[in-house]
């Protein structure tokens, strides 16, 4: 599958690659945060070039490994691609401005 | 990557000529049957009407035929094959709003699909009452005995008799064209007709000749049919066959006019059908038979195409699981016993309706020029921006069709009246499509993905956990991820939440659909040596998914390339059998109820759920049917209900908890 040739995708061969995920994020609304995106969505992954356009945001203690407890209820939240700033990953300094 | 199956070339050679006569030809060929039956009508006969008619059945034939499907459209094939869906799979990713025409496309091929058998059936048949006593004969039990007939053996498929259909076929056109041959004999000058002249003339000066365009409509609505089985044919046999049969049609046509005219100017057609009226009179019984038998081959090509292009909807999600089962081993042959049986009941309700061919012919070709106008927009596109013509001249080439194809469009609105039951029918069949199209759209929007290598060292220490119990030897996921690092997440919420599932090795098969039609190879990767392994299986759109089936080839393909170390890890067999222990794991979505949807993508995941229990399990869609699978149940939860009011009573204190 090919990704669409954006800031997002540069991102997400680094995130691909990197071991430790730990990442600050600061959203456009100027909240930062600091966790590990666990997934994500497409907007339609069944067309040549899909882009991601939400991620599913945990913060660091998070012990589930999909984001989700017992009952199957959400842990964390969706963030959307689109309201994020600035991606850094704390351990290796890359960081990415969208 | 390695292939499964190898493509064949096009060959021409007599016998592959006789095949595209026997498939191709049936829907445009028997309309000789109808046509100028349809024009006349009730009409007193003049020279302006026949000549006029006439000349432009031939420049339909010419412009709608010859330049647009046998030029044009024949150009579009996909890697051989043809038809609406094949189009849309070569340009889907020049913009998302083709699979609008697309839908409507199929929609109107299919519904006025239900029209061809019985009205070539009945024209047929209906030629007996020509013959002394049998004036009275009730036809409609015939036709209803014949299409029964022809339905009910779908299922044995068409081994045996396929091979006499170009043989038939052959021998009809040859009849056509000696029948009218003989008439043109009788007055030469009928030749004049070939003048497009006469046909913008008979446009301009015959009171409402633009409605009669309808019925001359009705000599070109097989078209669209030599297009959607240019995969059984080849376009270079549909071409050189279509110079015959072209010749053959004009010719008849010309013959039946000529008869026409000898009835004199100003007299009426008083219910006779000019086409069995050029036949002897020894000649008419066995003329009779060739007509029902071409009719019935015209028939069995509908219902097969019926179900090609069923079988591709659902392989380019359009279309919800059906069972599709392949009664012979001939390429291609399936048969779709639900859509069998929306067919027969449709011509059935037909026939019963309609009652005679006359009637029939009133309501006959509207939807056709709307699946033509689709192609239409999907060709100019597939000129545009696959063969990189010109843009001035796609537009003009597709303006120019649309305009024909238009102004046919209109001539038909009349026939809307007749034919006001077919709405529903469509309606049916267009939400059909476009509620799976829409909502798995929805759906994959909804599908997280996560990084697979993250989990593959957790995977891997489950695996080797003697803490818990071992599940099988091999578990095989299916996934829709298409990136070799990715899955969905609800499958690493299988393996690890609640029951750990415990494996030897964990696989995760992809079937990727190509815009190919009958692509078939795969490719293998490792990502924990003979431990996690993914494998991604290309099969085209024409293709059945035998998941099943070639997983077992891959995995015997991976032994024996020494590549996958069944026998050190032990596979599972045990002293009573032989076999490796496979367990599949299908994860079905249900639509939670703690759903808050807005009202369209409430009604279109409630439609696709609906329709989604009417079609196949999924086990069985992937032809998982003979294997261990395991299906689980995952809620589909598109927005969560996440704020609740719920209060904590104790009853001693009157204390009360707030969520």
């Amino acid at each position: 599958m090919k990704m669409s040739t954006s800031p997002c995708e540069k991102f997400y061969n680094q995130w691909v690659s990197q071991k430790s995920k730990t990442l600050e994020i600061r959203l456009k609304n100027g909240s930062s945060m600091i966790g590990k995106f666990v997934s994500h969505y497409y907007t339609d992954e069944t067309m040549d070039v899909p882009t991601i356009d939400r991620w599913h945001f945990v913060n660091d203690q998070c012990k589930s490994p999909v984001g989700i407890d017992a009952f199957g209820y959400l842990i964390g939240e969706i963030i959307f691609q689109k309201n994020i700033r600035s991606i850094k990953f704390l351990d290796s300094s890359f960081e990415i401005k969208f | 990557m390695v292939e499964l199956k190898e493509s064949s070339k096009e060959k021409i050679s007599g016998s592959t000529l006789l095949v595209a006569l026997g498939i191709i030809y049936g829907d445009i060929g028997t309309s000789p049957l109808y046509v100028l039956k349809a024009i006349v009508g009730e009409k007193p006969i003049s020279e302006l009407l026949l000549y006029g008619s006439l000349s432009c059945i031939i420049w339909t034939l010419t412009l709608q035929t010859t330049i647009k499907y046998i030029w044009f459209t024949l150009k579009a094939d996909n890697h051989g094959e043809g038809g609406v869906f094949s189009l849309y799979a070569l340009v889907r990713n020049n913009g998302k709003w083709l699979a609008i025409p697309t839908i409507i496309g199929a929609t109107t091929l299919l519904a006025d699909g239900i029209l061809t058998p019985p009205i070539s059936v009945a024209s047929a048949v209906e030629g007996l009452t020509i013959l002394n006593g049998m004036q009275e004969l009730q036809t409609v039990p015939i036709v209803l005995l014949l299409l029964t007939g022809l339905f009910f053996f779908q299922r044995y498929g068409t081994k045996k008799v396929g091979s006499t259909f170009g043989p038939v076929m052959l021998f009809w056109f040859l009849m056509l064209f000696i029948l009218g041959f003989n008439q043109i004999l009788l007055h030469p000058t009928i030749l004049q007709a070939i003048n497009p002249l006469l046909a913008v003339d008979f446009l301009r000066s015959y009171p409402s000749a633009l409605w009669l365009l309808g019925a001359v409509f009705l000599a070109t609505t097989g078209a669209e049919a030599l297009y959607s089985d240019l995969g059984h044919c080849g376009r270079k046999n549909i071409r050189i066959t279509w110079v015959g049969v072209k010749l053959c049609l004009v010719t008849n046509y010309m013959g039946q006019a000529v008869w026409l005219l000898n009835l004199g100017e100003g007299n009426y057609l008083h219910g006779m059908n000019p086409f069995f009226q050029i036949m002897p009179q020894w000649f008419l019984i066995p003329g009779i038979i060739i007509a029902t038998i071409a009719t019935i081959i015209a028939s069995q090509a509908m219902i097969s195409g019926s179900y090609t292009l069923i079988n591709e909807a659902m392989n380019l999600n359009f279309w919800p699981r059906v069972s599709v089962r392949q009664p012979t081993e001939l390429k291609g042959q399936i048969y779709i016993p639900s859509i069998n049986m929306l067919l027969w009941i449709g011509c059935v309700l037909m026939i019963l309706y309609f009652k005679t061919s006359s009637h029939m012919e009133a309501a006959y070709g509207f939807s056709i020029t709307i699946t033509m106008l689709m192609t239409t927009i999907l060709l100019a596109y597939y000129l545009y921006y696959k063969q990189k013509m010109n843009y001035l001249l796609v537009l003009f080439i597709a303006l120019s069709f649309i305009f024909i194809e238009g102004t046919f469009f209109i001539a038909n609105i009349a026939k809307i009246k007749e034919r006001w039951m077919f709405l529903f029918f469509e309606l049916f069949i267009f939400l059909t499509m476009y509620i799976w199209y829409k909502a798995r759209k929805i759906n994959n929007r909804f599908t997280k993905f996560v990084d697979l290598g993250k989990y593959v060292h957790k995977i891997k220490e489950l695996s080797t956990d003697e803490a818990i119990p071992k599940l099988a030897t091999h578990l095989i996921y299916l996934t829709k991820a298409n990136s070799r690092h990715e899955i969905e997440e609800k499958i690493i919420n299988s393996i690890f939440s609640r029951k750990p599932k415990r494996a030897d090795v964990y696989w995760f098969v992809h079937i990727h659909r190509t815009e190919e039609p009958f692509t078939l190879n795969y490719s293998v990767s490792e990502l924990v040596d003979d431990k996690v392994i993914k494998i991604t299986i290309n099969a085209g759109f024409r293709i059945q998914p035998k998941t099943e089936l070639y997983f077992k080839k891959i995995v015997q393909e991976l032994v024996e390339d020494r590549k996958l170390n069944l026998h050190v890890r032990g596979d599972g067999s045990t002293k009573y059998n032989d076999e490796p222990d496979f367990k599949f794991i299908v994860i079905e979505k249900f639509l939670s109820i703690e759903n808050e949807f807005a009202l369209k993508e409430g009604i279109l995941l409630s439609s696709y759920f609906y329709l989604k229990r009417l079609g196949l399990s999924d086990e069985k869609a992937f032809g998982l049917e003979k294997s261990d699978v395991l299906v689980e149940q995952v809620p589909l939860l598109f927005q969560q209900a996440n704020t609740v009011m719920l209060v904590k009573n104790i009853s001693d204190e009157n204390e009360h908890v707030t969520l």
